[in-house]
């Protein structure tokens, strides 16, 4: 008999954030590369024995060990598999299938965003679209929505670059860029019957993947993009969509909030490139409060409500 | 070893108010504004969970969730730094057999218990909610009434939250074993010296004269309602309606017909006799 263990050994390549993945497990919602498989790879995934403990951590909850002088990580979250990160390896210890669909989650949210942190990208919670050359994030807690506003942006042609966690990063020239990792959706099937995309439009591949990935088949490419609007989710539901705009410093707390889990960003210790991406984020983009409908059918309404801000900012 | 002060509530009993008024008494009595509450941790909050646990919990199925908020308590109880963190809820206290699940009673020093005569709570929750007066006060007698079930474009930002009726949210704090202050809403209305002054006690926040007098001068409801009406308010529903209504402990013999009085005297008649809300 053949497990879903037995199924992973092969080697998956990804280009996630301008970096090449090599993963003994699938990432849900990224395309694997054709040509991958020869090239050096800047992050490892692979299964292996993870300690309990990490002797000498200087950070220590129980979820999660920090060893800030070789910059490793342990994490352990409930149910299951334990994680260890730290240079350009992530080492999975997991059984059964159901640890299997807690590492897929992990490798795409919490793991996604430690890299991120230790390569000194800022990484926001949210969701990317391309409007013009430009990015436009949809960011806001978890459960909020942001996935379906983003599915139905890509409906109308804007097409994601980033889906749960978008990597932001400061350019000379540009100023902040946010840096592509995936050009799928994970949506869930009351979304996908919600937007009317039909179930054989949504790969759902993995047993206990409660999401399934959406390729709109839009072709964003792989260059970063200059961020041009940043748009928080408001986790209140609302029946009618509206926008809020904010101003001074009031810019610069929100982008600190809906920065992903401000707790590995203390944890592992501030890198030193992560509060001026934050402060350029706050001073350079213009940023609002987005209360998005409750229902499907007000999606196109919000999505309209966009179209009209992205006009008055030049931009669309 | 994080202390855990729960300020637990029906909703629309006063969270907000009390939220704003104990984060002022923190910072010396200064204003605090009505987006820029930093004192609390709103326990069932999906962000504060999945931050705590290290995971992302809208990935799980349902029946996996049960028990995860315990657990993102007991993680900050034991994260290593000694502070006091005020954690607010909507929840009712659960029966014993489940407490652990939702509030491990060792991770928690005491809870602020804030009631409010449901004559009250009935029109501003059927404002908040949405619903006809009827329907609200239907939910306020449903033994399985709860919050934060998500609607058709989220999963839910927070995990859903047990509230059952009015009566049982009461008496499940009030018999919950913990180290309760149960506080009238009214009593901070009208007596609203007095009344922070034994709340800051409690909690062992600042209680001198002056910083009670001017957390409670700076955080009048007209000026809740003012900045409100400048600002707008992120934890309001809908827009074209205020989150700040009148805060008044007699506007229901405005709202409520006398049928709709009788009813919710049927349904929470012990109780509200308990704290003098009887009409």
């Amino acid at each position: 008999m053949i497990s879903n263990m037995d199924r992973h050994t092969d080697m998956f390549t990804y280009l996630i954030a301008g970096q090449r993945w090599r993963s003994a497990i699938p990432l849900p919602g990224v395309v694997p590369l054709e040509d991958g498989c020869d090239s050096e790879a800047d992050i490892v995934v692979q299964h292996g024995e993870v300690p309990m403990e990490l002797a000498e951590a200087e950070y220590r909850t129980r979820h999660l060990q920090v060893r800030r002088r070789d910059g490793l990580v342990l994490l352990r979250p409930p149910l299951g598999p334990r994680y260890l990160v730290g240079g350009g390896r992530i080492v999975v210890e997991a059984a059964g299938d159901r640890d299997l669909a807690l590492v897929a989650s992990a490798l795409v949210s919490t793991l996604f965003g430690i890299v991120c942190y230790q390569r000194g990208l800022l990484p926001l919670q949210g969701n990317g679209v391309v409007v013009g050359d430009s990015a436009v994030l949809i960011a806001g807690a978890s459960g909020v929505g942001k996935s379906a506003l983003a599915a139905s942006l890509a409906l109308e042609g804007f097409a994601p670059i980033a889906d749960g966690v978008v990597p932001v990063t400061l350019d000379a020239r540009q100023g902040p860029v946010a840096l592509p990792t995936t050009e799928r959706l994970r949506l869930w099937p009351e979304t996908v019957a919600g937007l009317g995309l039909g179930g054989e439009a949504v790969d759902f591949p993995a047993e206990g993947a409660l999401r399934g990935s959406w390729d709109p088949g839009l072709n964003p490419g792989r260059g970063q993009r200059p961020v041009a609007a940043l748009y928080v989710v408001l986790p209140q539901r609302r029946t009618d969509p509206d926008l809020t705009p904010l101003s001074g410093s009031k810019k610069v707390g929100l982008v600190a909030e809906v920065t992903y889990r401000p707790l590995l960003q203390r944890a592992l210790g501030s890198h030193p490139a992560g509060f001026p991406i934050q402060a350029a984020l706050g001073r350079r983009v213009p940023i609002h409060y987005l209360a998005a409908p409750s229902r499907y059918e007000r999606l196109p309404d919000a999505c309209r409500l966009l179209y009209r801000n992205w006009e008055a900012l030049g931009i669309l | 070893m994080a202390k855990i002060n729960l300020i637990a509530t029906y909703p629309k009993s006063g969270t907000t108010w009390t939220r704003m008024l104990l984060d002022s008494l923190r910072q010396g009595g200064v204003g605090v504004g009505i987006n820029g509450v930093s004192l609390t941790v709103h326990l069932s909050y999906r962000y504060w969970i999945d931050e705590q646990l290290m995971m992302e919990t809208v990935d799980l199925p349902r029946e996996w969730q049960r028990g995860l908020q315990g657990r993102a308590l007991r993680a900050l109880h034991e994260d290593g730094t000694e502070r006091t963190v005020f954690g607010t809820s909507h929840a009712a206290y659960p029966d014993a057999s489940d407490a652990e699940l939702l509030f491990p009673p060792s991770t928690i020093e005491r809870a602020l218990y804030m009631v409010r005569n449901p004559l009250s709570v009935a029109p501003s929750y059927a404002d908040f909610m949405g619903l006809s007066l009827d329907r609200a006060i239907d939910q306020l007698a449903d033994p399985h009434n709860a919050l934060g079930v998500g609607t058709d474009t989220r999963h839910g930002s927070n995990f859903p939250a047990f509230l059952g009726s009015w009566s049982r949210h009461v008496r499940s704090w009030r018999e919950s074993g913990l180290e309760v202050m149960i506080v009238r809403y009214e009593d901070l209305l009208d007596d609203g010296h007095r009344t922070l002054t034994s709340i800051a006690r409690f909690l062992g926040l600042p209680d001198d004269g002056p910083v009670v007098e001017s957390a409670l001068g700076r955080h009048r409801f007209d000026r809740l309602q003012r900045q409100e009406a400048r600002d707008g308010f992120v934890g309001s529903h809908y827009r074209e309606k205020r989150f700040f209504r009148s805060g008044s402990s007699t506007a229901w013999r405005s709202e409520l017909s006398a049928p709709q009085v009788a009813r919710i005297v049927e349904a929470h008649g012990e109780e509200m006799a308990r704290y003098g809300y009887l009409p």
